[in-house]
């Protein structure tokens, strides 16, 4: 029998045999501790440049002038130096995950803290959060890629990154770990739950040395005063979510129009969301920035419900703005400062008709954060547990639980695609969402998949059509041009089509919609989108760009996988 | 993406690992080293905005100007939420302007950190006494005296002690108030301004003796001290030596020459040493006359409480009225003994029982004379 060495045995317990999987796990620790400092200096910095542009009992002015300087100033960075590093940091850490096999730059890391301490600093209405995301997620690939870990290894760190990032962000460990786990990689039970925990940890205890023992936010120990009030805490939900939905749809609205406008204009387009912050903050100094004092404040229940009423509309209109004319920066605190005025506002109403009944209005405004959080981002669980995070108080729980899940619900029912896989199909990638993640389980399509196939041209008539499919054994096949995918057409359509189409192209026209699947999809799925398409042949596609075909995948391919003979001679 | 791929899978060479590790180590110390400057410089600009802030609403609040001393000092609070001075402050001020549902909150998270703070439970229980929670506010006020003080503590102690004892004095728990009162007395030996409270909050609670031996107490410290002569004098009129009163008031009005209170005090005193019928070398006749003039008093009193509780007409007061009437209009001897003189006192005293039952204890400045009065027959 052959005696094992200590550390044969520790590997062996841990399960860590594999030598990328070793350095998989020391660099996740090294990555908590150099996120966790890159992410303090990133809110430090901010904060001081912020300080220096508004010093304390400042001009008027300065609220006009230091947002449209800010966005001038970051909105040409970007522009000519950093163009990844628009936006808020997910969908692109996003993007960087699931199409660019984990690949982030230095620059554009470089980049966002850059561009993001400038423009969040100016007063614009993002937050830090997501940007931190992506500088996490950044430093993680450019670490895995220096270490010459594989592809697949440099995906995994990609999450390790983010919940590093977004532990020191929001100071919220396990709600880092939840988010990277729900929205970044859409799995509760991803493999990489370890190194996702470890890096949290890390970066939040790198925090907790230097920051101290801060929460984010003060908020006083709140408890339920009657059970009348899960009926308010419910019209919260509602009123949370309506207004959850009216975020997300005018962000996407307004990001279409700024992508109509034309590419010259791309430099100046951010200045747009520093007009507006310049003039809301010229008359409403609180709606600046991200807002975090303003909301300590609402917590504690010291506010006018008119204010915070006000302040909600604005931001509701200031943040997707912002956003949409492609300033860098979040919208996860703008969410909860939006959540915090409408649930305040809610509160203050409630507490003013049933003072005996109702908690005081800070209780509603903490409820609120986790409200709107659930419904713009669209991580219950995550919103959940941020908010007990941030307070460190169970009592409120149930009633932000009920109120989250009311808001999650009507954002769903509102508002179909989540904002960033929105965010992400209007830039033309398909990422996957929640519900198509678990359908990337089983053997990959890509696996399957038949390389070089050619399409066959939209100009061809129906005999070259039919000629193809007898070639192919087939009863569909992918038509476009030049390698670019036009839809798919089945014998069928060709036969029962009135009156006979001259060429495919006509037929296209008519059935614009097409089955495809992309490479990471199982093929479990690729046979359901052949049964709802009635086809036998789907097109594999990027996810960048869905009439870019990689190639095709067959019913009689699918079966050949799991050893089913496609035709009953076979069998035989 | 083409130049991205070839990134991936490229195992470094040990060197190559060496060098990327140094740099790392090197990122991390500079990031640390930028990280900590960067939160001095934070700390320092938000330290010296919050105290700034919070001098600047002390002094608001000092001036009485609340609202905007309340906006100064939740800043000052925000910016440093760890100085528990400020948010007390900022309780204070909230307390002030009626705003308990604002206060108490705040009220709740300094107590989870702080439960022994002797400052946070003082603004606890002025915040219970807002809400009318005086059972509530004698706990914190009790909590607030053995609590921690960082500086001057025993000072604070007798402070939180002596609105402690306003608040029981307002309640009427005379039982109470004794027991604050006298450690009070120990603690503040040398504070002059609270013996002479303690020696009226004694007198409150009908222990004119202790309240006397302060003021005794307080004259050998300072002879001069007028209002240390008066209160001995108030002291000596409820004991009943109403001679000393009138030498206390006096020596009070000869260095407070024009002082109202204590003039009245000296024409209590003189009113009630002329009424006085217990001195032992008194003529039988002239303390029959003072007796007389007593229940004349007591019976114009009790006709003057009736007619203005027309609805309160007991049975026995109507007795009583009429029992004092009969020996009014009775004929005066010629010559009176102690025992005529005591009678016609009893009648005073059963007259005076009967307005207190009808009209309560409590009496007009004129009326001052004879409640003392009957108080001391009744000893």
């Amino acid at each position: 029998m052959v005696k094992l060495s200590l550390r044969s045995k520790l590997l062996n317990w841990t399960g860590f045999r594999n030598p990328e999987d070793q350095v998989s796990i020391v660099l996740s620790i090294v990555i908590g501790v150099l996120v966790g400092l890159t992410v303090v200096a990133f809110i430090l910095l901010t904060g001081r440049l912020a300080t220096r542009m508004y010093p304390p009992g400042g001009a008027a002015w300065r609220r006009l002038l230091v947002p449209i300087a800010g966005t001038l100033v970051s909105g040409y960075l970007l522009f000519r130096y950093f163009p990844n590093a628009r936006g808020s940091g997910i969908p692109q850490t996003k993007f960087a995950l699931f199409i660019q096999d984990g690949y982030i730059s230095l620059r554009t890391v470089i980049g966002k803290f850059v561009a993001c301490s400038i423009s969040l600093a100016s007063g614009i209405a993002l937050g830090r959060e997501g940007p931190s995301v992506q500088i996490g997620a950044g430093i993680a690939s450019v670490l895995g890629r220096r270490f010459g870990l594989s592809k697949t290894n440099v995906k995994a760190l990609l999450p390790v990154g983010s919940s590093a990032a977004l532990a020191a962000a929001f100071n919220t460990p396990i709600a880092a770990v939840l988010f990277s786990l729900e929205e970044i990689l859409g799995d509760l039970h991803a493999p990489v739950l370890a190194s996702v925990v470890l890096s949290s940890a890390t970066s939040w205890m790198v925090l907790h040395l230097i920051l101290g023992d801060q929460p984010l936010f003060h908020v006083p120990a709140y408890k339920l005063v009657n059970p009348l009030e899960f009926g308010i805490y419910a019209i919260l939900g509602v009123i949370g979510g309506l207004g959850s939905v009216c975020f997300v749809k005018l962000l996407l609205k307004l990001r279409i129009r700024f992508r109509q406008l034309p590419a010259s204009t791309v430099w100046l387009q951010p200045v747009a969301g520093g007009v507006l912050m310049g003039v809301f903050g010229l008359f409403m100094p609180e709606v600046l920035g991200v807002g975090y004092d303003y909301v300590d404040r609402v917590l504690t229940g010291d506010f006018p419900v008119k204010i915070v009423a006000l302040l909600a509309v604005m931001k509701i209109i200031a943040t997707p703005t912002c956003y949409s004319s492609g300033n860098a920066g979040g919208i996860f605190g703008p969410s909860l400062f939006i959540g915090a005025m409408i649930g305040g506002a809610v509160g203050s109403i409630a507490h003013t008709l049933l003072p005996g009944l109702t908690a005081n209005p800070g209780a509603y405004a903490l409820v609120g954060m986790g409200t709107a959080f659930a419904g713009i981002v669209r991580t219950p669980i995550t919103s959940v547990i941020m908010i007990f995070e941030m307070t460190r108080d169970y009592t409120i729980i149930v009633p932000l639980m009920i109120s989250n899940l009311i808001s999650f619900f009507i954002s769903q029912q509102l508002q179909r695609e989540p904002i960033y896989e929105a965010l992400a199909l209007q830039e033309g990638v398909y990422l996957p969402t929640g519900e198509s993640r678990e359908e990337l389980t089983g053997i990959p399509v890509g696996n399957v998949m038949r390389t070089g196939v050619a399409l066959l041209s939209s100009d061809v008539d129906v005999a070259t059509a039919k000629q193809q499919f007898e070639k192919e054994k087939v009863h569909s096949w992918p038509i476009g041009d030049h390698n670019y995918l036009q839809g798919v057409v089945r014998s069928h359509d060709i036969e029962t089509a009135q009156p006979s189409p001259a060429a495919m192209r006509d037929l296209i026209k008519a059935h614009p919609d097409y089955p495809y699947v992309h490479s990471d999809h199982p093929l479990s799925y690729a046979l359901e989108r052949m049964g709802t398409a009635g086809v036998d042949v789907v097109p594999v596609v990027s996810r960048a760009n869905i009439h870019q075909m990689y190639g095709i995948v067959t019913l009689a391919g699918i079966l050949a996988t799991y050893g089913v003979p496609a035709t009953a001679s076979e069998v035989k | 993406m083409t130049g991205a791929n070839q990134d991936f899978g490229r195992r470094p060479s040990t060197n190559s690992l060496v060098g990327l590790a140094f740099i790392i180590a090197f990122v991390i110390v500079a990031l640390a080293f930028i990280d900590s400057a960067l939160e001095k410089a934070e700390r320092r600009d938000l330290e010296s905005q919050a105290q700034q802030a919070h001098a600047q609403g002390a002094q608001l609040v000092r001036q009485g100007k609340l609202d905007p001393a309340i906006e100064l000092l939740r800043k000052a609070h925000t910016l440093e939420r760890d100085n528990t001075l400020y948010e007390l402050d900022l309780i204070d001020a909230l307390i002030k302007t009626k705003r308990s549902d604002d206060a108490e909150p705040l009220m709740n998270e300094i107590l989870l950190h702080e439960p022994d703070d002797g400052r946070a439970n003082l603004s606890a229980a002025r915040l219970a006494l807002e809400k009318g929670k005086s059972a509530d506010a004698i706990s914190y006020y009790h909590r607030a005296i053995y609590g921690d003080w960082p500086q001057n503590a025993p000072a604070h102690r007798v402070a939180a002690r002596m609105e402690l004892v306003h608040l029981l004095a307002v309640e009427g728990r005379k039982q109470e108030l004794l027991a604050e009162l006298l450690p009070l007395e120990e603690e503040a030996k040398t504070n002059i301004p609270i013996q002479k409270e303690l020696g009226r909050l004694f007198l409150v609670v009908g222990s004119p003796s202790r309240a006397a031996e302060a003021y005794r107490a307080m004259i050998d410290r300072n002879p001069k001290d007028a209002d240390a002569h008066s209160g001995l004098g108030d002291a000596e009129l409820e004991m009943g030596e109403y001679r000393n009163a009138r030498a206390a008031f006096l020596t009070a009005l000869h260095y407070k020459p024009r002082d109202a209170s204590i003039q009245k005090g000296l024409d209590l005193s003189k009113a009630l040493t002329d009424l006085d019928p217990t001195p032992r070398r008194l003529a039988s006749m002239e303390k029959y006359r003072r007796s007389i003039h007593i229940l004349q008093l007591a019976y114009g009193n009790l006709n003057a409480c009736l007619a203005q509780h027309p609805g309160v007409q007991p049975a026995d007061a109507a007795q009583e009225l009429s029992t004092a009437g009969d020996a009014l209009a009775a004929k005066p001897p010629s010559h009176a003994n102690n025992e005529l003189s005591e009678s016609v006192l009893g009648i005073a005293e059963k007259t005076w029982q009967a307005r207190v039952a009808v009209c309560g204890a409590t009496v007009s400045r004129q009326d001052e004379a004879l409640r003392l009065i009957v108080e001391k027959l009744a000893q």
